[in-house]
């Protein structure tokens, strides 16, 4: 047990908890935006992947990680507008198109990869790091949060952002009616279909991101199915963090937690059976769930397509 | 490794893709007739009392060889026993887990008068093609007692064997006297290795701390939870890890090459590809299939298939330790030395079948 107390190991597990954490607020922030505005995304697997396996492939051929996120973004996008040209222009039914995006994205990222990456799967090594001079050299936090990567530190400020603008801007404001009640923002001059389109390519853009940090920051590589149901997670978080973004950052990390603890457990010698470790941080959700269900509201308007005069 | 929890996932496209594959296969398989049969009557021929001449034979395996592991060691073996024997081999890969017997059968029905069912998962599906085709089957990792004259063996790795030749190079390479574990998923085999390497780690020295996580009951392909395992145990002390993992290898890998000081032993396949500094592999425990296919195919064309079970072993040389430079030619003497007490039986590993049996080798510090 003392191992788990050395500065090695927290700062270790500190870290881990981040970047297990980020991928999970990024999808998170995406679908609280889209949800926000009415449009549920069922794709978001599908999204993550694919930013994933776009952001991967761009940072082994330009080396550049930064590439990679931005790449990763417009992955995300590309994949999201299946949801914007179907469901907010056309009006199809949401949940049959955003499970298609997750089975299309799982499906095309396994068999490309599986195609190119069989012979020579390929690693993408570290971004190098970004010391906070003064902050870094303090113990633990210094080394696990200061020394961050530079994409870690715009990841934040684009969601602190997106945050504020959520809460305190006509934007923001535009957006929440476009969920609450479509027919009011449309009669107050505002648009709900770009109001929703902006939406659903923020939600594809922060969705890629969300892969491409797993891809490239978290894992150092691309492997088939490698969101392995966060897509999934991130629905639920936002639900229940009521389309408050500090509240999905909070509950990301507290997944990223989860998922930390049960191999820090095991290394340490407590005996954690291996499908508890797996579980642990679906528990988390579903404990969640079960004690803030009656505290999670969704948007009225969520999943209806907007037709104006329609009844 | 294998287990139906892993069929569980959406490969739909891959999952066509193999269908597509075996069709194809089935229509090639019966047009071919090369090979040691010359033709169709030949290769049908009888080769000795109740036998079956082989001129091709096909594998099946549920993914394919960029694992590093399993499915690279079952491939590269087919095609090493295929050109041992001068027959012909086909090779279907990313066959998933759904459907088998719908691939298994495509493959029989193709021509191929031998099949290896390349993993565990395959057993009960291949036991029924077996039975309707009548053609014999190669399973995995199953008892004697599910042998069926002519129909259906097993392959069984000794994992504990190869485990214990690996604790012997990981406690000769330590200098923390930290050892770390990680498997990627709840496997009879990678149970069998964790304990025999416990064992070996602790009859060089007893001293060692021998650290053990998982992953998660079937995280076969988890490279995000491969890498925060890793990095735990590293972060813990170790200095020597021994992964288990097919596609979770990846992230195994990842943490290993972002770490400094630290070495790594592979299981069952040549990880050298997926590492950027090769150094860091101190050997893997390779695990070679050939000599139980040629041994199968023989007693299929002597009529005596299903009758024994084909180990994977230190002593017909399907298990053994990868040549690197890590390797000292003093562990390479010791490894060398605890083979033969393998052989000659003096040296006997525990074989775990769970993850408190490996915890009660680790903290029993049996071997020592």
């Amino acid at each position: 047990m003392s191992d788990l107390l050395s500065t090695a190991f927290v700062t270790v597990f500190v870290a881990t908890v981040i970047a297990q954490a980020l991928p999970l607020m990024l999808a998170s922030v995406g679908e609280t935006i889209g949800e926000q505005a009415g449009v549920l995304n069922l794709g978001l697997e599908g999204v993550m992947l694919i930013g994933a396996y776009v952001a991967f492939v761009t940072t082994l051929t330009t080396g550049n990680f930064w590439f990679g996120m931005l790449a990763g973004a417009v992955g995300g996008v590309v994949a999201n507008l299946a949801m914007l040209v179907l469901n907010v222009w056309l009006g199809l039914n949401q949940i049959v198109i955003g499970l298609a995006v997750t089975l299309i994205g799982e499906g095309i990222t396994s068999v490309l990869y599986l195609q190119n990456y069989t012979k020579s799967p390929a690693s993408l090594g570290s971004q190098p790091s970004m010391p906070i001079p003064g902050l870094s050299e303090i113990p633990v936090v210094g080394q696990a949060v200061f020394s961050q990567s530079g994409i870690f530190w715009v990841v934040i400020l684009i969601t602190l952002g997106l945050a504020f603008a959520m809460a305190r801007t006509n934007w923001g404001l535009s957006t929440r009616s476009a969920g609450q009640k479509p027919s009011s923002l449309d009669a107050a001059g505002g648009s709900v279909m770009r109001t929703r389109s902006i939406a659903v390519v923020l939600n594809g853009a922060l969705a890629g991101m969300g892969g491409a940090y797993l891809a490239l920051l978290t894992t150092s590589t691309f492997s088939p199915m490698l969101t392995n149901g966060l897509g999934f997670i991130a629905i639920v978080i936002t639900m229940l963090s009521r389309g408050r973004i500090l509240i999905v950052m909070i509950t990301s990390l507290v997944y990223g937690l989860a998922v930390a603890i049960g191999p820090a457990l095991q290394v340490s010698g407590v005996s954690v059976p291996a499908d508890i470790i797996k579980m642990l941080p679906f528990l988390i959700v579903i404990v969640m769930l079960i004690v803030f269900a009656r505290s999670s509201v969704v948007p009225p308007a969520l999943g209806a397509a907007y037709s104006r005069g329609a009844r | 490794m294998n287990s139906f929890t892993r069929g569980g996932r959406h490969r739909t496209a891959t999952r066509l893709a193999v269908l597509t594959v075996t069709g194809a296969l089935a229509v090639s398989l019966a047009a071919c007739s090369s090979g040691r049969g010359g033709d169709d009557s030949d290769s049908t021929s009888t080769a000795a009392a109740g036998g079956t001449e082989v001129t091709q034979f096909a594998l099946v395996a549920p993914e394919n060889e960029s694992d590093f592991g399993y499915n690279q060691a079952g491939i590269e073996a087919a095609n090493e026993a295929a050109k041992e024997l001068g027959i012909e081999v086909t090779v279907v890969p990313d066959a998933g887990y759904d459907n088998i017997e719908t691939v298994l059968t495509q493959v029989a029905d193709g021509g191929a008068q031998f099949i290896v069912a390349h993993a565990s998962g395959y057993g009960v599906g291949a036991a029924s093609v077996a039975a309707a085709t009548k053609v014999p089957i190669l399973i995995q990792d199953a008892g004697s007692e599910q042998n069926v004259p002519n129909q259906i063996a097993s392959a069984k790795p000794e994992g504990q064997e190869g485990g214990y030749l690996a604790g012997i190079a990981a406690a000769m390479s330590t200098t923390s006297k930290k050892v770390g574990l990680v498997l990627s998923a709840d496997n009879a085999n990678w149970f069998a290795m964790s304990s025999g390497f416990a064992e070996g780690v602790y009859s060089v020295d007893p001293s060692i701390q021998v650290l053990y996580t998982s992953v998660g009951p079937a995280a076969y392909a988890d490279a995000a939870g491969g890498k925060t395992a890793t990095e735990q145990i590293i972060a813990s002390g170790a200095d020597v890890v021994f992964g288990m993992g097919d596609g979770a290898t990846q992230g195994y890998l990842q943490a290993i090459d972002a770490a400094s000081n630290v070495k790594y032993i592979a299981d069952i396949g040549d990880v050298t590809p997926g590492l950027s500094d090769a150094s860091k592999l101190l050997t893997s425990v390779r695990w070679n299939y050939e000599p139980a296919y040629v041994a199968a195919i023989k007693d299929v064309e002597a009529g005596t298939f299903g009758t024994v079970t084909y180990p994977v072993d230190v002593e017909n040389g399907g298990m053994y330790l990868q040549e690197t430079d890590a390797m000292t030619p003093e562990i390479t003497a010791a490894v060398e030395k605890a083979s033969q007490g393998i052989i000659d039986g003096s040296i006997t590993p525990t074989i775990a079948t769970s993850a408190d049996e490996v915890a009660a080798v680790i903290a029993a510090k049996k071997g020592a």
